[in-house]
């Protein structure tokens, strides 16, 4: 039998200079199924990826067409980089991984006059007329509702993102009960675990990977790790891990706060992230916005036994407090993280940290581990593959007659040019129409060949 | 010598590099002994669905023969021109239609996801790959147009660059402070971005704009940008201008600002070295920046206003940077076949399809 074949959408690795969490996810479990799935890889790029047969995402039909997927899998998060993905799973529906269901950003601005509710309609009701042209679909808000409606399965790395899909999003093309699907992280060494032994009481070692903007509360950190050196001898150091252009503002926010022991690293990855948290005490989520999560940052921290403070706030809120420490967003904010800061600089403090840290490991290696999440996900697609095939062709099976609708309005258009004068009669000619039979030759002689 | 058509695309009321291309091919092809001419159809991209009834126009031609004379070769350029049928067809591909491939997901097209329009997309990418296939000789006019042809429909082609349409004519005089800014008024030229970079520019700095509108609502938008940042004294538009004025233009400018998104080639590029001045490009401009190279001959900025302001007032600051950029944009046209030179190439790469067969005579049949 067969490999399943997968058209898989997603921003890969170096496509980028972003940190991006569809291209982290790519690299630690694309092979892992590739064992059991033929898959070939789209993005918004001409550059291939590792042994991954790679192409443009605007050749996938062409792909499609040639060897025939099974199905298309696209990976989505809030950021320019994935805005073909937005785009292009409106054509070809598939399997989504949403890592984001609020988008700050706007683009592209095509899927703004996307008709997909009227589609969705013609499907539903087996319409055979299609519907008008508007000039405008323009949609409100930042939920991704076309986005979730044309997913013939939804999977959400966040259980609050979910919900929302839940509570928003109806008129689906699918049946399909969405599905909880965690993040894959960089496994833990089994040999390297925290023990008292390894505690430096002379020194504390923070670790934080915001932006400098409000909502990550950077602002709110300094200020509480000001306050908590100043109370206690133990040195805290602090490493940030930032992308090039916040260095700048970053800087500032420490000089408003006087601090000395920040170390500035550039070049925010999971991977780079991942090599950090072997030195530190301490992690830091402290992400307070509608828009947005910790995302895989905070699973690798939970992975790697690093005790890790979140802001108690949307995704973190699922998180029992035996796991994580969290401190709510507020006049009180800055108080609770220096009170957390300072219990760490002490020896009770530090034990008691270890013990969340063994907590946290158990937790997460029963949730981010890749093999885990890669067999999750096989299981996933397999045993809904006929399901997924018949929603995602319930869309592409339109292509045909859409494509008889588009040569009849054309042929129905004035024409000004060198071989038609004044307008096309609508009504069968008795003779041949010169530009009808050129638009039948140029045009319509492969209709059979559109991708199903 | 040849019978030899140029296939053009007119949209009425504009005039912009494809349509001075097309005239200074036929002027050199005649220069040469050739008889040449160019057939032009009106062209209009909206509503969408025209286009493939204008694709479907090119292709009901024939071109075989007009009067006593036998074509003996077509040269298409713009979508849709090259859908024209002859046995001898040679492309110089100015560009395909953009929307469908490297503007495709951008503000910049208008295809949605509406399986119409899928569909439309997709039966004019396969059509593009069929007639463009069927030419002799397939050449673009610059890596960037060759590059999208290779990337997107799997067409091998040649870069044949075009030469500068004024030839030796251009010149310099010493800079006069403003900056030139020359092109069709459109929102990809992106001309409203050194409008906007003006009230962080130097006051004394001014903007001469060369070009008409020719999308609806863009001079109105440039209007409220001017009129909300007092920049009545400082903006100048000249519309259209006589190829001395132009010159004359290029020739006092304190640089040249061009900064198209991914641009196919961008004559003023060239024309601005070739007056020896500067340009202040963006760094997805495409075409322009097989040519501009930052701090040697351009300013490369981000596609941002303030970028662009803070590259204007390092040459208002500077005069011998500025002097030196233009300096080596000289230099390099000198170097390149891109002045009169140019042409001999052209001509013979595309009408290397009349060579195949040993025809270079065809009046009568």
């Amino acid at each position: 039998m067969r490999p399943v074949r997968i058209a898989w959408f997603s921003t890969l690795p170096g496509d980028s200079d972003r940190s991006s969490v569809c291209a982290d996810l790519t690299a630690q479990i694309l092979p892992l199924l590739s064992n059991e799935f033929e898959i070939e890889l789209f993005h918004d790029s001409f550059e291939s990826y590792s042994a991954f047969k790679t192409s443009h995402y605007l050749n996938a039909y062409q792909r499609h067409q040639s060897q025939p997927f099974d199905l298309c899998f696209y990976q989505l998060e809030d950021s320019k980089d994935s805005a073909f993905v937005r785009s292009h799973l409106g054509l070809m529906p598939g399997v989504v991984w949403f890592h984001d269901f609020l988008f700050k950003n706007n683009t592209p601005e095509p899927i703004h006059n996307s008709p997909w509710r009227a589609i969705l309609s013609k499907i539903r009701s087996n319409h055979p007329e299609w519907p008008a042209r508007k000039g405008d679909f323009w949609e409100p808000g930042p939920y991704a509702l076309r986005e979730g409606a044309l997913a013939t399965l939804a999977l959400f790395s966040s259980r609050r993102n979910l919900y929302e899909y839940q509570q928003r999003v109806s008129g689906k093309l699918s049946k399909l009960a969405p599905i909880f699907l965690p993040y894959a992280t960089y496994l833990a060494d089994p040999k390297k675990s925290r023990s008292t032994s390894s505690i430096d009481q002379d020194q504390l070692k923070l670790g934080f990977l915001g932006g400098p903007d409000l909502e990550y509360r950077a602002y709110v950190l300094l200020s509480a790790i000001s306050a908590a050196q100043s109370i206690t001898q133990t040195k805290i150091e602090l490493t940030w891990l930032l992308e090039r252009d916040e260095l700048s503002r970053a800087e500032a926010l420490v000089g408003e706060f006087n601090l000395k022991n920040v170390r500035f690293e550039i070049g925010r990855s999971l991977k780079r992230w991942n090599e950090l948290l072997t030195e530190m005490d301490l992690a830091f989520h402290l992400l307070f916005s509608a828009y947005g999560d910790p995302k895989h940052y905070l699973a690798q921290s939970l992975n790697a036994g690093v005790p890790s403070v979140v802001t108690d706030f949307s995704e973190a809120e699922y998180l029992s407090a035996d796991i994580v420490l969290k401190v709510s967003a507020g006049l009180n904010e800055s108080a609770e993280l220096q009170a957390i800061i300072n219990r760490a600089a002490t020896l009770k403090g530090r034990k008691e940290l270890l013990e969340l840290s063994e907590r946290s490991k158990q937790y997460a290696c029963e949730l981010y581990d890749p093999n885990l999440v890669a067999k999750e996900l096989s299981w996933v697609l397999k045993s809904n593959l006929s399901k997924l095939k018949q929603s995602a062709q319930s869309w592409t099976a339109l292509l045909p007659s859409a494509k008889q609708a588009l040569l009849e309005e054309v042929k129905s258009l004035r024409v000004a040019g060198i071989c038609q004068a004044g307008e096309l009669r609508k009504e069968k000619l008795n003779f041949p129409d010169p530009l009808a039979q050129v638009i039948d030759n140029l045009f319509a002689s492969n209709l059979n060949s559109q991708a199903q | 010598m040849a019978n030899i058509l140029v296939l053009g695309v007119k949209v009425p009321f504009t005039r912009g590099g494809a349509e001075v291309l097309s005239a200074s091919l036929v002027k050199e092809l005649r220069a040469r002994g050739h008889e040449a001419d160019t057939v032009e159809i009106p062209y209009s991209t909206w509503p969408k669905e025209m286009l493939l009834n204008q694709a479907a126009i090119w292709r009901s031609l024939d071109l075989s023969r007009y009067g006593e004379k036998k074509v003996d070769l077509v040269i298409g350029t713009k979508f849709p021109s090259y859908f024209a049928n002859h046995p001898k067809k040679s492309i110089w591909m100015v560009h395909q239609h953009r929307a469908l491939y490297d503007l495709y997901g951008t503000r910049f097209s208008d295809i949605s996801d509406d399986p119409r329009d899928e569909s439309l997309r997709q039966l004019l990418v396969k059509a593009d790959e069929r007639v463009i296939s069927e030419a002799q000789y397939i050449s673009g006019i610059s890596a960037n147009v060759v590059n999208r042809l290779k990337h997107y429909n799997s067409i091998s082609a040649e870069v044949l660059y075009p030469p500068l349409p004024l030839g030796q004519r251009y010149c310099s005089k010493p800079a006069e402070n403003y900056i030139l800014s020359v092109g069709r008024l459109c929102n990809i030229k992106r001309a409203d971005l050194m409008i906007k970079a003006l009230p962080m520019v130097h006051q004394f700095i001014k903007l001469k704009i060369v070009g008409v509108a020719d999308e609806p609502g863009v001079m109105d938008y440039y209007k409220n940008e001017i009129d909300k940042h007092h920049l009545w004294e400082r903006v100048e538009f000249l519309g259209r201008v006589s190829d001395e004025e132009l010159i004359d233009l290029y020739a006092r400018a304190m640089a040249v600002y061009y900064a198209p998104f991914n641009e196919d080639y961008g004559y003023v590029t060239l024309e601005a070295f070739a007056s020896s001045k500067g340009v202040i490009t963006a760094n997805d401009s495409g075409g322009t920046l097989e040519f501009v190279k930052h701090q040697e001959n351009g300013l490369i900025a981000d596609p941002t206003s303030e970028s662009i302001a803070a590259s204007v007032n390092s040459l208002a600051q500077d005069k011998d940077l500025a002097i030196k950029l233009g300096a080596n944009g000289r230099s390099f046209i000198e170097s390149s076949e891109l002045l009169e030179r140019g042409w001999d190439l052209v001509i013979e790469r595309l009408l290397s399809p009349l060579k195949e067969t040993g025809r270079m005579v065809g009046n009568l049949s």
